[in-house]
């Protein structure tokens, strides 16, 4: 699989404005209304997610006994792109555009995903590290939604084939399958993998943490 | 007895939340009885939690994850199959933006934990509970009110409570469950040399290297 970058975390944390609290609320109810959902529109992101945090959602059952809540509420923004952090905050500008502001505009500092730049530098300014991280596989979206598809062409294929005979199950897989590219790369003929997959792999994002 | 329920990820809409946040504030001997209500987008579901860190569980998660970076085995959630992704973050101040932000110093550092999965709720809690709760507890002792992981509702309840439910939340492949995925992914590995396969080989020496592949692959299909 030809995997472009790895699946990649990214978490901003952002101060929304005092007051404008309902209006973020009621902006991401809209959001989550539209037919077109904004982070379709968004390239490689696997999972995307806003969350309005507030108070103090740490305490469970009155501990820790000396506490205090948050003095502001916070958007928390949460992805998984194969992308580059900055490349995925750039297709994040084009892709949300003003579904962006109606989230972000209501934080504190946002400039708008009309101006590129400082788009950029506030979702990298307000980006949480990454400390560990977890990925099932490193596919990227299209080759998950590929390989989904195959799959399902597979299934419905074996099927149909239970009571064919050797020669037409070789038409019959040429036909359904024969015009597939193969990778550059060859491959031994004939020769099958292994049956299992790598472990999943444990992706290092600390180096993400550029420190901003 | 009292009992909770577990929404399957799944079996609603991707939905705008805007229930109140459970109290924090119940008695510590009252059994934990908070629905733990993950949010869904198609068969997903995301679940984001911050806990309250005690005063060496920053330095401790510190070494534990620079830990399992270098051995990654000992994360041990490989073989769950029900994970797509996982997140770890030790917090210790928030980004600042100017006024009118307000400078606050947090009172702990916090953990914030963010998973997406697909199992049921019910097993997925169960799995982290029977199979890799020495991990668990390897990250979560560390934070104040943590009920260990003897008990599914213990820590389902403990989960349901400090859970932050999403206002919005996207999924590229809303109907994919992480084993459908991992399976088509496999499927996706094999399928160029039965292609080659096909191409290049008689009928006879095909069918034999597609059956193989069924035998290998009738679970992942």
């Amino acid at each position: 699989m030809n995997v472009t970058w790895p699946a990649t975390p990214m978490t901003v944390l952002t101060p929304v404005v005092p007051g404008r609290e309902q209006a973020l609320r009621e902006s991401l109810e809209r959001l989550s209304g539209l037919g077109a959902p904004p982070f379709g529109r968004v390239a490689e992101t696997h999972f995307a997610r806003w969350v309005v945090v507030s108070g103090a959602p740490w305490r469970y059952r009155g501990l820790p006994r000396r506490t205090r809540p948050l003095r502001m509420q916070y958007l928390l923004f949460t992805s998984t792109a194969n992308r580059p952090p900055e490349q995925h905050v750039e297709d994040l500008r084009t892709g949300l555009r003003g579904d962006a502001d109606a989230a972000w505009g209501h934080c504190v500092g946002y400039p708008g995903y009309q101006q590129p730049a400082g788009f950029r530098r506030y979702l990298l300014h307000n980006r949480l590290p990454t400390h560990r991280w977890f990925a099932a596989y490193d596919a990227t979206v299209q080759e998950v939604g590929d390989a989904l598809d195959l799959r399902r062409r597979h299934t419905r294929f074996a099927v149909r084939m239970q009571e064919v005979d050797d020669l037409g199950l070789q038409k019959a897989f040429l036909s359904e399958f024969g015009d597939a590219e193969l990778p550059d790369a060859e491959l031994p003929d004939a020769e099958l993998p292994d049956a299992e997959l790598p472990d999943a792999e444990l992706l290092d994002t600390e180096l993400l943490d550029d420190g901003t | 007895m009292r009992y909770r329920s577990f929404p399957t990820p799944g079996r609603a809409a991707v939905t705008v939340r805007g229930q109140q946040a459970p109290s924090r504030e119940a008695g510590a001997g009252t059994p934990p009885t908070a629905v733990l209500r993950p949010d869904t987008a198609g068969r997903a579901g995301m679940i984001t939690v911050l806990t309250a860190l005690k005063p060496l569980g920053g330095p401790w998660l510190r070494a534990l994850f620079a830990l399992t970076r270098h051995v990654p085995g000992l994360t041990g959630l490989g073989p769950l199959k029900s994970v797509h992704f996982i997140r770890w973050t030790v917090l210790a101040s928030l980004p600042y933006n100017g006024p009118p932000q307000v400078r606050e110093r947090l009172p702990h550092r916090l953990l914030l934990w963010e998973t997406v999965y697909s199992a049921p709720t019910e097993p997925y809690v169960e799995t982290f509970v029977h199979g890799v709760g020495d991990k668990v507890r390897n990250i979560w002792s560390t934070s104040h009110g943590f009920p260990g992981t003897r008990s599914v509702t213990g820590l389902a309840g403990y989960i349901g409570e400090l859970s932050i439910t999403g206002a919005h939340c996207w999924s590229a492949h809303p109907g994919a469950t992480v084993r459908t995925t991992l399976s088509a992914l496999d499927v996706a590995k094999e399928h160029q040399y039965l292609v080659r396969a096909a191409r290049n080989t008689s009928p006879t020496e095909f069918a034999v290297i597609y059956r193989g592949f069924l035998d290998r692959r009738q679970g992942d299909l």
